[in-house]
């Protein structure tokens, strides 16, 4: 007996000379992803449910070796400190880790999870624009590097230092216009003089030790020129603080901010041809500071943070068709098992989408829409995809990078996250259940249903 | 349930060797049949292996290190004291019991010397047993000395007195000679010794015949006669300095022939005085033992000791500081056949280049050696002493991608540093860089930087990228400071930096054998090394200077890592003042050591006179000479009399101080001795040293 299939419109495509690439980039992907790291996608979603995320581990080591490569080999004292927020789930930061990562934290949520999974406190920088008074004595016991966002901050560690009788040593983050729109909203700016007044104030206070300077210029900076105007301006600025003020420095931070190979709404070619490689972001960092004349001072320590760079591509959504429909204007539409609430990155990325079985040449423009029931729930408003039927699996590519610490619960439960390593599937995090999400919540007895709304007015009366 | 047949035949083993050493024979098939030499007289024999068993057993006991057990010389002595003991008296219950306590006091007298003369690297000899055979004789009764009668196994005895018969006199006494080494006045053992000797080395078989000769030329000339003729002082001289103690070469040889004649006096004095007539022996009377008259006390081997030890140990001084020594002495540690001796001398001399400079690795980060010296493909001939180098993944690949590409090689436009500081002399910066896999072999060095260090020594580092060279002719460049960028040109199929210190400013000069002065070998620290070919290669990230000092640490406790050819010790030791109120260092056993203060240094003294102790003191000989100096400040390049601050990582500061490399964890309060600095002369030791506080001889 054959199965009776659902009637699907045909479609009708303009024929277009394949391989050429226009001014939009290469012809339209449909190259189909079957297997990540050896396992079948189909055998995975089968096992594991749908939607699903999987991190590839060996990618991720990968990402690693590669990022710590390009800058050691370019830089006498070099350190990764994997930015946490980016993605805290603790297989993830503790795989870093073992590569030989530290820690960057900016809340003191995230510095438990690092103490928590054995980060020694000097491994541990403690950053970000609020951070509560316990969570700063704390980090300055634990010996970690706490770099100052404001001077409401520098007054705080100033009484801690008096408290616990000793002087503290900080860093401090600085500002550039280096970008457009600047990004003014973290630390003291260089070109205004803030920063030279923090100094100040940190020098002849007697409390504090200046010992780091730490900035971060942005976020998926493709643009490499940022990095070197970035390293140039703390060359200059440590110059100065040098001869002004006696500053020697132990570290110069440069955060994060590289690229992944997500492209943006707005970028007109795909991002495996844009974004720069890791080498010549360490090169833009590097070579400007390992040939700037410091006088008699040694080089400091170098940071980057990077998170998005790491974790991005090593994950990957595995999704199916929930439904498919025609829209009014024509244009084909597909809904997917999940939504924005788990791809909180769409709002910058026009992500790929990849078939998980061989669907054929033939592509149509297609309005990809969440399985929220929310208007506003629209992964991607025009995705060039093969024609797919409902319960069809896909995968989204590189979807590490605050998809999973931005998620949030909204009337489906949170998948699952599956890691893969070496013919090894792991269970890095298990699917949501309902008690988990109801956990805190509390129904006192006259709210329950079937209870009496009178009772409490009697009692009351 | 295996540990103690286990432990037998360890006990055995070990004794096996003490009859081999005994002929400076390393080899237990030869050792055998020298073992099999001494049962020409069955109780001789069996005295003889109780004699070895014994001394080996109270070595063991005493605790010494296992290694240097193995090799038999604790035994040696007792082994000849038992033999001596069988020989010269009458066998029965006294002589077994007073052997057994004379070899166990043999036994520590090999551990007490070896402990006291392996600090120069001078072999024990058999001290011991004529320090204590003397004794032993005299308490047995020397009376008796002529009147034993052997038993020995009679078909050889008639196989002897055959042989006897044949050989023309002269011969049969030179031949027996061999045999007097082991107290055997027979043919038959001179032969199985001979043979032994010849199994082992040419080089030794050559040498005893000649000890024998000379020895018997010297002796006809001092006594006219060849009568009482014992060859072995001769033998065992002729031995030793035939290329087993020293390299065999024609100096060796001058010299070994002026230590026979030597010998030859020495005996000859030594039999004069034990001659002179004394209260124990005016009762013995003359008598013959196979015809050969044995007067009163027999000098034994006392020749051969002084006179061994005598002319061995200026040359253990003097050996170094030539820069071509016409004799080598061979480190004991490094002793094998004396063929493999003349083996080592050649690499030994050849690698014995005193370098100048002092040379870091010219890169950042982790780093592969692709080609180490006398490499496969190209560092040969008078390039021999070259390093090419990349950057692999964990893989183990050189690129990403598929590699078709320069910029696919995680090398390609890495910067490039300056091992050592100079002048640029010379510079080329034009050459294009290769496809990945097509050398261009005319202009071989590519893109290349030479720089003159100054003291006759030049890098030369090639195979830049084109047009990225930083820096100019004759500009002066510090030790790290960025040069170029790595690249492809010229004799270069893959994106690689090529080093080598040479003897000129031409691109290609005579390579120097060079090693670096510090750095992570597979993530292990060391010092003065030669990388090998996949040696991973890190530099030491060298943190912001800091300052710290052995004085004022009066309340702290520090641990000494003490490693000697004896023990392995760690020495727990408490800052503390002696009763005057002088600032001191105490043990747990309230063993004093003074720290004294010097304007830049801090010398820590033992004080010989609260240390009763043998094993103690010996090992901290060992480790801190007679002295330790520790540096007063530690802060990179920071110089004093007798040492520098080489370098700190972390905790872990590295100096070298009095010609040792010590490493001092001021967060743990542990120093320790990694190896032997090559200051001058021992870089070759250091290429083989493995762990920490391991000692290299």
């Amino acid at each position: 007996m054959t199965e009776k299939r659902a009637y699907m419109k045909p479609t009708i495509v303009r024929h277009n000379a394949g391989g050429v690439v226009n001014k939009y980039g290469r012809p339209p992907q449909t190259v189909p992803l079957r297997r990540i790291e050896g396992f079948d996608v189909s055998q995975l979603a089968a096992e594991h449910g749908s939607p699903l995320f999987v991190l590839a581990v060996r990618e991720l080591r990968q990402r690693y070796g590669d990022l710590n490569r390009a800058f050691q080999s370019r830089y006498p004292d070099f350190q990764i400190a994997y930015s946490y927020k980016t993605n805290y789930m603790k297989a993830v930061c503790s795989i870093l880790h073992q590569e030989g990562a530290w820690a960057e934290v900016v809340s003191g949520f995230e510095y438990d999870i690092a103490i928590d999974l054995g980060v020694p406190g000097e491994q541990i920088i403690f950053n970000g624009p609020y951070k509560t008074r316990d969570e700063l004595i704390r980090a300055f016991k634990n010996g970690s590097i706490v770099n100052i966002d404001n001077y409401d901050e520098l007054q705080v560690v100033e009484e801690i230092a008096d408290e616990l009788g000793r002087t503290l040593d900080i860093g401090l983050r600085i500002n550039m216009d280096l970008n457009d729109p600047p990004w003014h909203k973290f630390g003291f700016n260089y070109e205004v003089g803030h920063a030279y007044e923090a100094v100040k104030r940190i020098t002849s206070g007697g409390k504090l030790r200046l010992v780091g300077l730490h900035m971060h210029a942005g976020t998926y900076i493709d643009d490499i020129t940022i990095y070197s105007r970035a390293a140039l301006g703390m060359v200059d600025f440590y110059r100065l603080i040098r001869s002004e003020f006696n500053v020697t420095l132990k570290y110069w931070d440069f955060g994060g901010g590289f690229a992944s190979e997500n492209t943006l709404h707005w970028a007109y070619l795909p991002a495996e041809q844009t974004c720069p490689s890791f080498d010549q972001y360490a090169e833009a960092i590097c070579t400007t500071l390992t040939t700037a004349d410091l006088g008699s001072a040694e080089l400091p320590k170098l940071f980057i943070e990077p998170g998005r760079a790491l974790v991005d591509d090593p994950f990957y959504l595995i999704t199916s068709v929930a439904a498919q429909k025609r829209l009014p204007s024509g244009q084909r539409a597909i809904v997917l098992d999940t939504g924005m609430n788990m791809m909180s990155s769409i709002q910058w990325y026009r992500y790929k989408f990849q078939t998980a079985e061989d669907a054929g040449m033939t592509v149509e423009d297609t309005m990809v829409y969440g399985g929220l029931c929310m208007n506003i729930d629209v992964i991607n408003q025009s995705l060039s995809l093969p024609p797919v039927r409902r319960g069809e699996l896909l995968v989204i590519p590189h979807v590490g990078a605050y998809n999973l610490s931005q998620s949030w619960q909204f009337i489906y439960l949170r998948p699952a996250v599956i890691a893969l390593d070496d013919g090894e599937v792991h269970v890095i995090k298990r699917a949501e259940t309902r008690e988990h999400v109801q956990d805190f919540e509390q129904l006192p007895d006259e709210y329950a249903v079937g209870g009496s709304p009178h009772l409490r007015i009697a009692s009351a009366g | 349930m295996r540990r103690p047949f286990a432990n037998i035949v360890d006990l055995f083993r070990t004794s096996l060797n003490s009859y081999g050493v005994t002929a400076f024979v390393n080899h237990p098939i030869p050792a055998m049949l020298i073992f099999l030499a001494t049962w020409f007289h069955p109780p001789v024999g069996a005295m003889g292996l109780l004699g070895a068993l014994v001394s080996n057993l109270t070595g063991r006991w005493l605790g010494v290190d296992r290694e240097t057990w193995r090799s038999g010389v604790f035994g040696v002595s007792g082994l000849l004291v038992g033999l001596a003991v069988g020989m010269y008296t009458e066998p029965g219950s006294q002589a077994i019991i007073t052997t057994i306590v004379g070899t166990v006091a043999t036994g520590v007298l090999s551990v007490f010397l070896h402990a006291w003369m392996s600090k120069h690297d001078l072999p024990i000899l058999s001290f011991p047993m004529i320090l204590m055979i003397w004794p032993i004789l005299i308490s047995l009764g020397i009376h008796k000395i002529n009147s034993v009668s052997y038993p020995a196994i009679n078909w050889l005895r008639d196989l002897d007195m055959w042989l006897f018969d044949m050989l023309p006199l002269g011969m049969f006494e030179f031949l027996k000679s061999f045999g007097t080494i082991l107290f055997q006045e027979n043919l038959i053992s001179g032969l199985i010794v001979l043979i032994a000797i010849g199994l082992w080395s040419r080089i030794s078989l050559a040498y005893a015949l000649w000890g024998g000769i000379v020895g018997m030329a010297t002796y006809f000339y001092l006594h006219g006669s060849l009568d009482g003729f014992h060859g072995l002082n001769f033998v065992l001289t002729a031995l030793a300095f035939g290329g087993f103690f020293i390299v065999a070469n024609r100096n060796a040889f001058i010299l070994t022939t002026l230590a026979l004649l030597t010998v030859g006096l020495v005996d000859y004095a030594v039999v004069y005085f034990l001659n002179q007539p004394t209260s124990m022996t005016q009762a013995s009377a003359p008598s013959a033992i196979f015809g050969h008259s044995v007067e009163k006390i027999p000098s034994l081997v006392f020749a051969f000791n002084i006179v061994t030890l005598i002319f061995l140990f200026p040359l253990k001084v003097i050996q170094f500081i030539q820069r071509k020594p016409r004799m080598i002495p061979v480190p004991l540690a490094q002793i094998r056949t004396p063929e493999a001796n003349v083996r080592w001398a050649k690499r030994w001399l050849s690698k014995r280049y005193i370098q100048k400079t002092l040379i870091t690795f010219p890169f950042m980060g982790d780093w592969t050696v692709l080609q180490g010296n006398d490499g496969e493909w190209t560092h040969k001939a008078a390039g021999q002493y070259a390093w090419d180098f990349v950057i692999t993944d964990d893989a183990g690949k050189q690129y990403r991608n598929d590699g078709s590409a320069v910029a696919d090689y995680y090398c390609y436009g890495v910067p490039v540093l300056s091992p050592a500081s100079g002048t640029v002399v010379a510079i080329e910066n034009q050459v294009e860089d290769n496809i990945p896999g097509n050398a261009v072999t005319e202009r071989n060095w590519g893109n290349y930087i030479i720089i003159d260090h100054g003291n006759g020594e030049f890098s030369e580092l090639s195979h830049f990228q084109q047009r990225s060279i930083k820096v100019v002719l004759d500009q002066q460049v510090k030790r790290g400071e960025i040069l170029g960028f790595c690249g492809n040109s010229g004799r270069s199929p893959v994106p690689h930096i090529h080093f080598q210190l040479q003897d000129s400013a031409k691109p290609g000069g005579k390579t120097l054998p060079a090693v670096f002065s510090e750095g992570l070998i597979n993530d292990e620290l060391r010092v003065n090394f030669v990388p090998r070919q996949n040696d991973k290669l890190t530099p030491l990230k060298i943190e912001a200077e800091a300052e710290w000092s052995l004085l004022g640490r009066e309340t702290e406790s520090w641990t000494f890592k003490v490693s000697t050819g004896l023990q392995r010790l760690n020495e727990t030791l408490h800052f503390t003042t002696d009763p005057f109120g002088l600032p001191a260092i105490s043990t747990k056993s309230n063993y004093l050591w003074y720290i004294l203060d010097k304007p830049s240094f801090v010398e820590i003294v033992p004080d010989f006179k609260t240390m009763p102790s043998l094993l103690t003191p010996s090992g901290w000989m060992k480790v801190v000479g007679d002295s330790l100096l520790l540096p007063k400040k530690l802060k990179v390049g920071f110089e004093w009399e007798t040492g520098r601050v080489l370098f700190r990582e972390g905790h872990v500061w590295t100096i070298e101080s009095a010609g040792r490399i010590i490493r001092i964890n001021t967060e743990t309060s542990v120093i320790d001795q990694i190896a032997l600095s090559n200051d001058a002369h021992f870089q070759m030791n250091l290429t083989s040293s493995t762990h920490d506080s391991v000692l290299l001889n």
